[in-house]
C-alpha cells in the first residue's frame, strides 16, 4: 500500500501548493506582474541568513519565518517605489529582487557564514516526495483520527494558507476586480493606491513562501504563471478565469506527478523522475495547447 | 585422556559451526535491508554487515549530495528498507523530513552525529563540516560505532558485525599509517592543500596539511575575486606545485586561479581529481573507502613533490581515475 503513504500526500500538497500559486498568479499575470515568483525567490535570502543567525541552524520554523518577513518587506518596497519613482513593476521588481539578493550574499559574506550551507535551496525550498505519511495501511486507516497526528505538517499548513487567501478573495472579490482592471478607479473609491498595492503583494508573498517550504520553486513559479495564463487564453471573465485556473492546476499536479513517477517507469526509465520538473512540464504543456487552440480559434472565425 | 578431551571439544566446536552455519543459512532467506545515503558509508558498512544484512546505496558515484534531488523511486526504497544510515550534519539536507517521518517506524542512524561534538570541525562555530570521511580514524570511528547499534538492533548478528569489524577496521588503520608516512615526505614548506571547494578539512587537520580553497563549503557558491587574487598571490610566494580539482566539482575556479599564479611566474599544475562527496564506481578498488582515500593520498603527495608509489598503497590503483578528463 506504498500509494496510500507516498504518493497520495504528496499528490496533496501538489494539488495544495498548485492551488495556492494558481490563485494569486491570476492577479500576477492581469498586472503583468508575472515574474514575482522568481523576483520573491531571490528577496527571501536575507530573511533566511538571518534566521540562520538566529536561530543557528539552517532550516527551522526560523528560518521560513525570517523568509516570509523578507518578502513580505519587499513586496512592500516594490509597492514603494512604484509609487514615489513612478516605475512600471517590472522595474520596481528587478530593482528590489537584485538589492535584497545582494543584500543576503553580503550578510553572508560578512558574518562569517559563507561556510556554511546557506542557500535557499536548502533553507526553505521542500519537495514533495518527502512529503510521506507511514501510518495508513488501509483505506480506512485515513480516517482513524489516530493517525491524524502523524499527518505531515505541509497539508494542514497549506490547506490552512489556501482557506485563509481563499476567503480573503471571496470577502473582497469586488475590490480585487476594480483596482486590477483599472487602479485609478480604486482611488477614486477612497481605496489608497499604496493599500490595495501591499494587500496584493503581501498575499502573493504568503502563497509563495508557503509554497516554496512544502513544494520547492519550480512547481511554484510555474504554476504561478502556467494555470492563470492558461484559463486567461480560455475565457475573458475574471470569475471563470479563477475557476478555470484551480481546474488547470489541479489537473497539472495530478497528471504530471503520475507522469513522473509511473510514466517514466512505463518508458522504460529504472527510476522516477523528479515530480515537481514533471508537474511544471504539464502545467506547460496545457498552456501550449491553449495558445494554439486560442489562434486556431482566431483563424477560423 | 587429555586426547580424548581434544577429541570432545574439537566435536563440541564442530557442532557448533554447524550449528552457526544452519542458523545464517535460515536468516540469508529472509536477510534485513539496510539503505545508506553515501558510498563512504555504505561500502564498508556493507563489508561489517556482510552475512547479516544487504546494504545498499542512495547515492551513486559522481553524484553530489549536496545537490542531489528526491526520487519517488528513492521514497519508495527508504520505506520499504529495515534500518536508513545517514551521514547527518546537514549533507542530506534534502532528506532530512524524510528521515525524520520515517524515525519513528524504523532505526535512522545518523552515523557521523554519534560522534562527541569535540571531535566535529565547525567552521562558523555554528554549523558542522560533514565531510568526517576524509579522516580515516574518526570514519573508523563512525563506523564501529554505527555496526554497534546494528548489534542492539539485531543481537543475533553479534558475532559476524564484530568480527568483520575488525577487519576492516584494521584496513583503515593501514590507509592511516600508509597516508601518515607518504605526507611525511613531502616538503614542510609545501604542506598546503589548494582544492576546489572546503571538503578537506577533517584530512586537512588529521595530517597536518594547511588548507585553501578556491569556492566555500557548499558546491554552489561562487568565489569572489578578492579571494582568488589573494590565493594567487599565496600559490606564487610559497611555491605550490600543485592546485586540486575534484572529480563532483567545476574545474573553472580551479584554472583561473592556476593561469593567475602562472602569471605571477609560478611554477604550478592542475592535480589529478580528487575524490571529495563522490567515490568511484562501484566495481573499482576507487569504489571502495580505502581506494577512494589511498586515491586520494597518492594523488596529493605526488603533486606536492613528495614520495609515493604510482599506483598507490595495495598498487590497486588505475593510474588515471575515471572521471579523469
Amino acid at each position: 500500500m506504498t500509494f496510500l503513504q507516498i504518493d497520495l500526500p504528496a499528490i496533496s500538497v501538489a494539488i495544495l501548493a498548485a492551488l495556492t500559486a494558481a490563485l494569486v498568479g491570476n492577479l500576477l499575470i492581469l498586472r503583468r506582474q508575472a515574474l514575482m515568483g522568481d523576483a520573491l525567490s531571490h528577496m527571501v535570502l536575507p530573511g533566511i541568513v538571518a534566521g540562520y543567525l538566529i536561530s543557528g541552524h539552517p532550516k527551522t520554523w526560523v528560518t521560513i519565518a525570517c523568509a516570509l518577513v523578507a518578502g513580505l518587506f519587499g513586496a512592500a518596497v516594490v509597492a514603494l517605489i512604484r509609487k514615489i519613482g513612478r516605475l512600471d513593476m517590472a522595474t520596481a521588481m528587478g530593482v528590489v529582487l537584485t538589492a535584497m539578493f545582494a543584500a543576503g550574499v553580503l550578510m553572508i559574506e560578512t558574518t562569517g557564514t559563507a561556510g556554511v550551507h546557506l542557500d535557499v535551496e536548502h533553507a526553505l525550498y521542500g519537495s514533495i516526495e518527502s512529503v510521506i505519511w507511514p501510518h495508513p495501511m488501509t483505506w480506512v486507516d485515513i480516517l482513524n483520527p489516530d493517525g491524524w497526528g502523524h499527518l505531515p505538517e505541509e497539508i494542514p499548513f497549506l490547506a490552512g494558507t489556501f482557506a485563509i487567501l481563499s476567503a480573503a478573495f471571496l470577502l473582497t472579490a469586488k475590490e480585487i476586480t476594480l483596482v486590477t482592471f483599472d487602479p485609478s478607479f480604486g482611488i477614486t473609491l477612497g481605496l489608497p493606491f499604496w493599500v490595495t498595492e501591499l494587500a496584493i503583494n503581501g498575499a502573493v508573498a504568503i502563497a509563495v513562501v508557503a509554497a516554496f517550504d512544502a513544494a520547492g520553486s519550480i512547481l511554484v513559479i510555474a504554476m504561478l504563471i502556467c494555470p492563470a495564463a492558461t484559463a486567461r487564453l480560455t475565457t475573458n471573465r475574471f470569475s471563470s478565469q479563477i475557476w478555470a485556473s484551480l481546474f488547470f492546476a489541479t489537473t497539472a499536479a495530478i497528471v504530471g506527478y503520475c507522469l513522473a513517477v509511473w510514466g517514466a517507469a512505463a518508458l522504460g526509465a529504472s527510476s522516477a523522475v523528479n515530480a515537481a520538473g514533471g508537474i511544471a512540464c504539464v502545467a506547460g504543456l496545457i498552456l501550449g495547447i491553449a495558445a494554439v487552440w486560442r489562434r486556431w480559434l482566431q483563424h477560423s472565425t | 585422556m587429555r586426547h580424548s578431551i581434544s577429541i570432545l571439544s574439537r566435536l563440541l566446536r564442530s557442532a557448533l559451526i554447524a550449528f552457526l552455519a544452519t542458523t545464517s543459512s535460515a536468516m540469508a532467506a529472509e536477510r534485513p535491508n539496510v539503505l545508506t545515503t553515501i558510498a563512504q558509508i555504505g561500502e564498508p558498512l556493507g563489508r561489517i554487515l556482510d552475512g547479516c544484512a544487504d546494504v545498499q546505496t542512495l547515492l551513486g558515484p559522481g553524484v553530489d549530495p549536496h545537490l542531489y534531488r528526491l526520487t519517488r523511486t528513492d521514497v519508495a526504497k527508504a520505506l520499504r528498507a529495515d534500518a536508513i544510515v545517514a551521514n547527518g550534519l546537514n549533507l542530506e539536507a534534502q532528506m532530512q523530513s524524510l528521515f525524520g517521518r520515517l524515525a519513528p517506524i524504523k532505526p535512522v542512524i545518523l552515523a557521523s552525529e554519534l560522534l562527541p561534538d569535540v571531535k566535529i570541525i565547525r567552521p562558523d562555530g555554528r554549523s558542522a563540516d560533514p565531510h568526517i570521511w576524509m579522516d580515516p580514524i574518526l570514519w573508523a570511528e563512525v563506523l564501529s560505532m554505527t555496526s554497534n547499534r546494528f548489534v542492539e538492533i539485531w543481537p543475533s548478528c553479534k558475532q559476524i558485525i564484530v568480527n568483520n569489524q575488525s577487519v576492516v577496521i584494521a584496513e583503515i588503520k593501514a590507509i592511516d599509517l600508509y597516508a601518515e608516512s607518504r605526507l611525511a615526505t613531502v616538503p614542510e614548506k609545501a604542506r598546503v592543500l589548494v582544492t576546489a571547494h572546503d571538503a578537506f578539512g577533517y584530512f586537512g587537520r588529521r595530517y597536518g596539511l594547511e588548507l585553501l580553497s578556491v569556492q566555500g563549503i557548499s558546491t554552489e557558491s561562487e568565489a569572489g575575486v578578492a579571494h582568488i587574487r589573494k590565493l594567487v598571490s599565496v600559490i606564487a610566494h610559497r611555491n605550490i606545485a600543485s592546485v586540486f580539482v575534484e572529480t563532483s566539482t567545476p574545474e573553472r575556479a580551479v584554472d583561473a586561479v592556476i593561469e593567475g599564479a602562472r602569471a605571477l611566474g609560478a611554477q604550478v599544475k592542475k592535480g589529478k581529481p580528487l575524490f571529495s562527496d563522490a567515490m568511484g564506481s562501484p566495481d573499482s578498488y576507487e569504489g571502495s573507502y580505502i581506494g577512494m582515500i589511498d586515491h586520494n593520498v597518492t594523488t596529493i603527495v605526488r603533486g606536492l613533490g613528495g614520495n609515493a608509489p604510482r599506483n598507490g598503497m595495495q598498487a590497486l590503483l588505475a593510474f588515471l581515475p575515471k572521471g579523469e578528463r
